[in-house]
């Protein structure tokens, strides 16, 4: 509900004052000045003047300034400035609001009563984003505020490292992507898990600041890093350059000075370098050594329930009434929550069963309005799902081929019976079947029962000592133990009812099974030791 | 896989090992790879000057493949050189060098007629002095009479060019240019000139073409002139053939064909062995269906995701990558294959970008990964290019180079490529073998893709040996970005299935498989591997073991024109055919003794006999497939399958002996006796579309006779039902006209027993359903009986039917440890050493050292006591020695006594058992060694 509430505040806010900007026609003459002149300074003057984001497009944005600057002058020089720029304010508050439920009329009533003191720090700096930037990531508004205040303004001294952790899908790299590129400052954006050695990152790095297009610069080491990176700043009229390196964690796998270094990195080179991790770790798991610098912790907490549902609702198809879908994700939280909640997998799953959930509305047996009647349709639906969450034993393709399969048939409703069995079976050779069963006996036998079990001659019992037996553990839970070959190969030639040579087909099975990842072979220092083994499968429960 | 290593240091084989191996198997084994690298080498030096030979008209020089290959590698590295390789150049240097040195030296060692000798006789026939001195003073004759000739027949011509030389370096003077007597002089001047220097050169341009055409000719007829030589060769092959038939020694005959193969014919030209041409197109067929799904399904992924970024969902679009989950079986051999036809059928129909990653290459690190993947799209993208690159010239400047292979090179070298279509063909990425990857290499693999699928729309192709559970190994978050859709390759019983009865019962295939070797070959497949490839492998072995030892063999293939090939049989032949088992039965067979006589002292009766015979044998041929499958039909669904479920079953038995006297089969036909009416008349129509098929091959009597059987059957069915309708219709009037009278229950309880009493004395008549089974059984066991005899029982089964699996066994299931186990304790049976090694005793001093220590060594326990061990080496290799030992175990004498040489000899055998992997050291007890290996083989 806060969001909301803060959305139409904002709203508000900015259509007042865009208003009295251009209201006041020798205010804009000075702002249009001001604006060439910012200009010049290649940044995007529209989201200095305004504090609007028209698009993300900055280009389009300074034309469409452009003209309402022309627009402006030629107006206030007719001496019919009032009409035609409350018009266009009219316009725009209606552009503006278009994302919400749509009554601009409401809008433009409690616009004439908005609070003075928010108005005042829209217009400055990167505040002017805020709003719209709330808008756009529901639920992230305290995070946004932090990391805008840690940023900075592009000529002041930033904090020079940030750490950014949550869990998944808490929308951190959503979060930094859309602020750095609204804010359209020089940074780079890197994946380590596309970076594997310190050279690829230095060189990934240097080719986002530079905008290069093949995406890699030669840099060797992080002296001629730094160098380049100094250079590059100093063309760039010394603004802060942000770095942020997603997936941080790998960053622990390369070098022990790489992750203390990168975040010394305006330390080094002495301009204004802001380095911002990314991980999911907390920062004591991810800082091994001691002795670095403790960037400044920023944590991305698990959404709310509210959170989730305004986000899940922006997933809402085209010409489908919000309220409508509303109802719908929130049945897919209700049910799900206490299974999973992570936002990636619900989004994946209410895209899967949105189409099942409008089927009766669009068949005409049930209104919109129905409820219960759709509930009772969708709830076999979601009962097949639940088992299979975070499968994905299919593709979405397959399960709607399923599902119309399903529905031309008679009897079957549950989901379960749409799926098509996976080849559960494994085709193996006939040896290769023994083999198997042999690896396992041995792996979890005792070798002192295999006299007992194996033998061809019987043993002559002996009489049973008196002494109380010691509680036995179950084999079958202490996990399988390594054997030799030779034994291998002993069970495999008892079990097996015809004589079979030993010849060189057995022992390639065995080196077959082992790629097969069926049974593992564990490593042994000398090759003239029998190798040894261990069996992988389990018996079906 | 001690053992498997064991294998490859295994034993000498049988065949040339040279005589002088006195002391142990090292030497020989040193000796034998010195003769063998030796021989290599000198072949490799013929092959170069045949290579020579072709490039005469070039005037590049002769190089060994091994050198080119040497040099492309130098090349390819270049191409990627960088700085800290230099020391690698050197080192190919270096090699190279060092080729080139030994080829030189090689060339020195070459003898008047060549070399080292290939065959032992070859020193024989190689040329002496005299001959060539005067195969030497021959050369210069020719050389000189061709000289001569050409001067004789073109000398005018070259005259006639030096004349018209002169007079063309004098034409100038001839037509003078006069400048100074004003224009029309100088014009007329001017004309001259022109028309005397156009009828000139219309003069030489026709000397000159004429020329270019008659040495075009002349470089044809040359070119002719070599291929003839090839082929003169080849027929020499041919004649083998036909020798093989005749009572002749033919060592030498191969000895000689050995050389002038492998120096006349290009070592890569299609062999004997192209035989089983049909076999991969089998293969092929088989996976079609997997591939159409396989292909279809990247494209149609595509077109989904196309939709999917056309509608632009306000957060970023959930993008999954397209994966196609392949479970390919178990048969690890046979996915080199499937993937190469897999590749060929996505570059031919979907996008020309794939990459196949293998577990051996990609195993270090997503360097290698990213580097494996560039390099083969690159290569593809450029082979694909060639064609426009010509045109254009420099359009190989985009090439990525390989410096640091990453993902932003992939993507940079994908919007190069794809600048003017924005969608692209998607990058299929095959994971070959996804058990042996790494978990956290494809988990990498996927996360870092995934990102970029609006720009780089990757395909992945996974295959998967166990089952597709097998993904379940990726954690949830890579596993989550993946849009799984599974596909699986046809169980292998499946494929055995389409593999008899395409390859071993068609018409089409010239030698069978006897019941031995069949058995082989599906235990083969069944038990160990499941594998095509496999099965091909033995077919082919089996070809060429029945090509070389049977040798009737060259009746195969001749069945069109028997008559002529029988009737040009010779005395030698004849006689070979009187020595095959199957006609001796044959002839034993007879009851007539003059007959018999006859057939084994006249050649003509023989013919007659062998033709009438091989006829039959040939028709056998033709009705067994057919039969056999009707067979199976009628029998596979019966209640406990007594012939099987399925087909290769009933085949083996079959061949085994004739079915209709197995045990099994009478069970079996009293159970078709009480099949049901839809389940019979299904096989029957089953059997008949089979038959039909078949008949169309071959006009034959029996199958047209099991045909007319079954066909008889079915119109005896349709005759059935129509009565019967009208019996229905007439019973119905019977019925109603019972008059129906109200009966008291004692009555009807009366009426019940009476009627249980008529039907209990009287026989119950069969129906008319099962007048007509018993009619079609009864047609068709004779059919049986004669179609399905088992080739063995034929007379001249020898001639197409393979059946020594002892052979097979040995060629193609190696028993490594049995046959160390051999070599060891009978080193006769490999070492042709003449030395008198009594085959009674089984320790000998004769024998080498090796071979005494192993027996010795087989009656020890876990550890071994060096000294011990010693001792009773000595006291067998040197009884004399012995006698002193025993003093030192007494105590008397000293350790000294025993000879260095034996011990020395004693500590070397130790170690080569050790190499072997009998014992090993151990740290358990001083001086003694553990024992490794237990039990008999």
């Amino acid at each position: 509900m806060s969001s909301t509430a803060s959305m139409r505040r904002s709203q508000r806010h900015r259509a007042k004052s865009f208003k009295s900007e251009l209201e006041d026609g020798v205010q804009a003459t000075y702002k249009a000045i001001k604006l060439k002149s910012l200009e010049k300074d290649g940044r995007c003057a529209s989201n200095r003047i305004y504090g609007e984001d028209y698009e993300d497009d900055g280009e389009k944005a300074v034309d469409e300034v452009e003209e309402e600057l022309t627009e402006t002058d030629s107006a206030s020089e007719e001496q019919h400035p009032k009409r035609t720029t409350k018009k266009s304010a009219r316009n725009r508050v209606e552009q503006v609001s278009d994302g919400d439920t749509g009554d601009a009329g409401r809008q433009e009533e409690e616009e004439e009563e908005g609070e003075d003191g928010v108005g005042e720090d829209g217009v400055h700096g990167r505040w002017r984003h805020y709003h719209s930037l709330c808008s756009r990531l529901p639920g992230r508004e305290r995070q946004i505020q932090l990391l805008l205040s840690l940023l900075g303004e592009p000529r002041q001294l930033t904090c020079p490292a940030l750490y950014v952790y949550g869990n998944t899908s808490t929308g951190k790299t959503l979060v930094l992507k859309t602020i750095l590129s609204s804010l359209q400052v020089p940074h780079a954006f890197v994946n380590c898990i596309e970076c594997y050695s310190p050279k690829l990152l230095y060189g990934t790095i240097l080719a986002h600041l530079m905008g290069d297009t093949s995406g890699y610069v030669r840099c060797d080491s992080m002296p001629s890093f730094i160098r380049s990176l100094q250079s590059f700043a100093d063309e760039r009229t010394a603004e802060t350059m942000y770095i942020v390196l997603d997936k941080a964690e790998r960053l622990r796998e390369m070098n022990a000075t790489l992750l203390p270094s990168l975040l010394r990195l305006s330390e080094l080179t002495h301009r204004q370098v802001c380095t911002i991790l990314v991980s999911e770790l907390v920062w004591e798991k991810l800082a091994m050594s001691a002795g670095g610098l403790r960037p400044y912790p920023l944590h991305f907490p698990q959404y709310t329930r509210g959170e989730v549902l305004a986000i899940m609702s922006l997933d809402c198809p085209e010409g489908e009434p919000l309220s409508f879908y509303r109802t719908f994700v929130n049945h897919v939280w209700n049910v799900f929550q206490y299974v999973c909640r992570d936002l990636g997998e619900l989004r994946y799953l209410s895209s899967l069963l949105y189409p099942k959930y409008c089927e009766p509305v669009e068949s005409g047996e049930t209104s919109r309005q129905e409820t219960r009647k759709l509930w009772r349709h969708i709830e076999p639906y979601f009962r097949g799902v639940m088992s299979k969450i975070h499968l994905r034993e299919i593709s979405s393709a397959q399960w709607v081929k399923a599902q119309v399969q399903m529905d031309s048939g008679e009897t079957s409703t549950s989901l379960a019976q749409g799926v098509p069995q996976s080849k559960a079976v494994l085709e193996l050779p006939y040896f290769s079947k023994y083999l198997l069963i042999a690896s396992y006996l041995a792996s979890y036998n005792p070798s002192k029962t295999d006299k007992k079990f194996f033998s061809k001659q019987k043993q002559a019992r002996t009489r049973k000592s008196k002494k109380p037996r010691k509680e036995k553990p179950n084999h079958q839970l202490l996990g399988p133990k390594p054997f030799p070959l030779d034994r291998l190969m002993a069970i495999f030639y008892s079990i097996l009812e015809e004589a079979v040579a030993p010849s060189a087909d057995i022992y390639s099975q065995i080196s077959s099974l082992v790629t097969l990842q069926l049974v593992s072979q564990l490593h042994t220092k000398d090759l003239l030791d029998g190798p040894k083994y261990k069996v992988y499968t389990m018996l079906p429960v | 896989m001690v053992e498997r290593r064991r294998l490859s240091m295994l034993i000498p084989s049988k065949e040339n090992v040279p005589p002088s191996s006195p002391f142990s198997q090292e030497a020989v084994d040193a000796q034998r790879s010195l003769q063998k690298t030796a021989v290599s080498e000198k072949i490799a030096a013929m092959r170069d000057r045949w290579v020579g030979k072709k490039a005469r008209t070039g005037t590049e020089l002769a190089k060994s493949p091994t050198l080119v290959q040497l040099q492309r590698e130098s090349e390819a590295s270049a191409k990627k050189e960088r700085p800290g390789k230099s020391s690698v150049l050197a080192r190919q240097r270096e090699l190279e060098r060092l080729h080139h040195e030994a080829k030189s030296r090689l060339e020195g060692v070459g003898g008047v007629g060549g070399g080292v000798s290939l065959w032992p006789a070859m020193d024989d026939m190689r040329l002496s002095m005299g001959d060539a001195v005067t195969l030497a003073f021959l050369c210069l004759f020719l050389t000189l009479s061709t000289a001569v000739m050409f001067l004789l027949l073109h000398g005018t011509h070259i005259d006639q060019f030096k004349r018209y030389h002169s007079v063309l370096s004098e034409f100038p003077t001839s037509h003078p240019l006069h400048m100074d007597r004003g224009q029309e002089v100088f014009d007329q001047d001017l004309q001259q000139w022109h028309t005397a220097f156009s009828r000139f050169r219309v003069c030489l341009m026709c000397i000159v073409a004429v020329w270019s055409v008659m040495s075009a000719g002349l470089l044809l007829s040359a070119q002719k002139l070599e291929t003839e030589m090839e082929s003169t060769v080849l027929s020499l092959i041919d004649h083998l053939a036909g020798l093989v038939s005749l009572d002749l020694d033919l060592t030498r005959y191969r000895d000689v064909l050995l050389y002038w193969e492998t120096s006349y014919l290009h070592p890569h030209s299609c062999g004997l062995l192209s035989v089983l041409g049909l076999l991969p197109e089998i293969t092929e067929n088989q996976h079609e269906e997997l591939f159409r799904s396989l292909s279809s399904s990247p494209a149609g992924d595509d077109d989904e995701r196309g939709e999917g970024e056309g509608k632009r969902v306000p957060l970023p679009p959930r993008l999954e990558i397209p994966t196609a989950v392949m479970v390919a079986g178990v048969n690890m051999p046979d996915h080199d294959v499937l993937f190469r036809q897999l590749r060929s059928k996505i570059v031919a129909s979907v996008t020309p970008h794939v990459a196949k990653l293998q577990s051996e290459t990609c195993s270090t690190g997503m360097k290698a990964v990213w580097k494996e993947i560039l390099l083969q799209l690159t290569r593809t993208a450029e082979t694909e290019l060639s064609d426009k690159e010509t045109d254009e010239g420099g359009g190989g400047a985009s090439r990525p180079k390989l410096s640091l292979p990453s993902l932003s090179l992939l993507l940079s070298w994908y919007q190069s490529t794809h600048q003017d279509a924005p969608p692209g063909p998607p990058v299929v990425i095959i994971v070959e073998d996804f058990e042996g990857f790494s978990t956290h290499i494809l988990q990498d693999l996927i996360m870092s893709i995934s990102p970029h699928l609006g720009t780089l729309p990757v395909v992945l192709i996974l295959s998967v040996a166990t089952s597709a559970a097998a993904i379940r190994s990726l954690p949830r978050s890579s596993s989550s970005l993946l849009c799984v859709e599974q596909f699986s390759a046809p169980s292998s019983i499946g494929t055995l299935t389409h593999l008899i009865q395409q390859v071993l019962l068609s018409p089409g295939l010239p030698l069978h498989l006897g019941h031995q070797a069949l058995q082989f070959l599906l235990h083969q497949f069944l038990c160990c591997s499941l594998s095509v490839y496999q099965f091909s492998r033995t077919l082919q072995m089996s070809m060429l073991e029945h090509f070389h030892w049977q040798p009737l063999s060259f009746l195969i293939g001749k069945w069109d024109d028997l008559d002529s090939v029988v009737g040009t049989l010779n005395n030698n032949q004849c006689e070979m055919i009187r020595a095959t088992p199957s006609f001796r039965k044959y002839v034993e067979g007879l009851t007539d003794p003059a007959e018999q006589i006859r057939l084994l002292t006249e050649d003509k009766p023989l013919k007659e006999v062998a033709m009438e015979q091989l006829q039959r044998l040939r028709e056998h041929r033709q009705t067994f497939p057919p039969l056999l499958l009707s067979l199976h039909i009628l029998t596979e669904s019966l209640p406990t399958a007594p012939l099987g479920r399925k087909l290769h079953d009933v085949l083996l038995m079959c061949m085994e002996r004739h079915i209709v006297e197995h045990s099994k089969f009478d069970t079996a036909w009293s159970l078709v006796k009480m099949m049901g009416r839809e389940a019979l008349t299904a096989a029957v129509e089953k059997s008949i579309t089979i038959l039909n098929t078949s008949l169309n091959a071959s006009q034959d009597s029996l199958v047209l006779q099991t045909l007319q059987v079954l066909r008889r059957f079915l119109a005896e069915l349709e005759r059935i039902d129509k009565e019967a309708q009208q019996a229905a219709g007439e019973r119905e009037e019977e019925v109603e006209s019972i008059p129906r009278e109200p009966l008291t229950t004692s009555e009807r309880k009366m009426m019940f027993h009476e009627r249980l009493r008529q039907m209990a004395s009287r026989k119950r008549e069969p129906s008319a359903f099962e007048k007509a089974r018993t009619t079609l059984l009864e047609g068709l066991l004779p059919c049986f009986q004669e179609g399905l005899i088992p080739p063995q029982m034929l007379p001249f089964h020898e001639v197409c039917y393979f059946n020594n699996s002892s052979s097979l066994r040995k060629h193609l299931s190696p028993a490594p440890r049995a046959s160390l186990h051999v070599a060891l304790t009978k080193p006769t049976f490999y070492l042709p050493s003449a030395t008198s090694v009594s085959e009674h005793s089984r320790l000998s001093p004769n024998m080498p050292d090796v071979c005494i220590v192993y027996q010795l060594h087989l009656e020890c326990g876990r550890l071994i006591n060096l000294f011990d061990w010693l001792c009773s080496f000595v006291s067998v290799v040197d009884p004399a020695a012995a006698e002193k030992l025993t003093n030192l175990e007494r105590g008397k004498g000293r350790k000294e006594d025993i000879d260095p040489t034996l011990q020395a000899r004693f500590i070397q055998a130790v170690s080569e058992l050790q190499l072997l992997g009998f014992v090993k050291p151990t740290q358990r007890k001083t001086d003694h060694v553990q024992r490794l290996t237990w039990g008999a083989c």
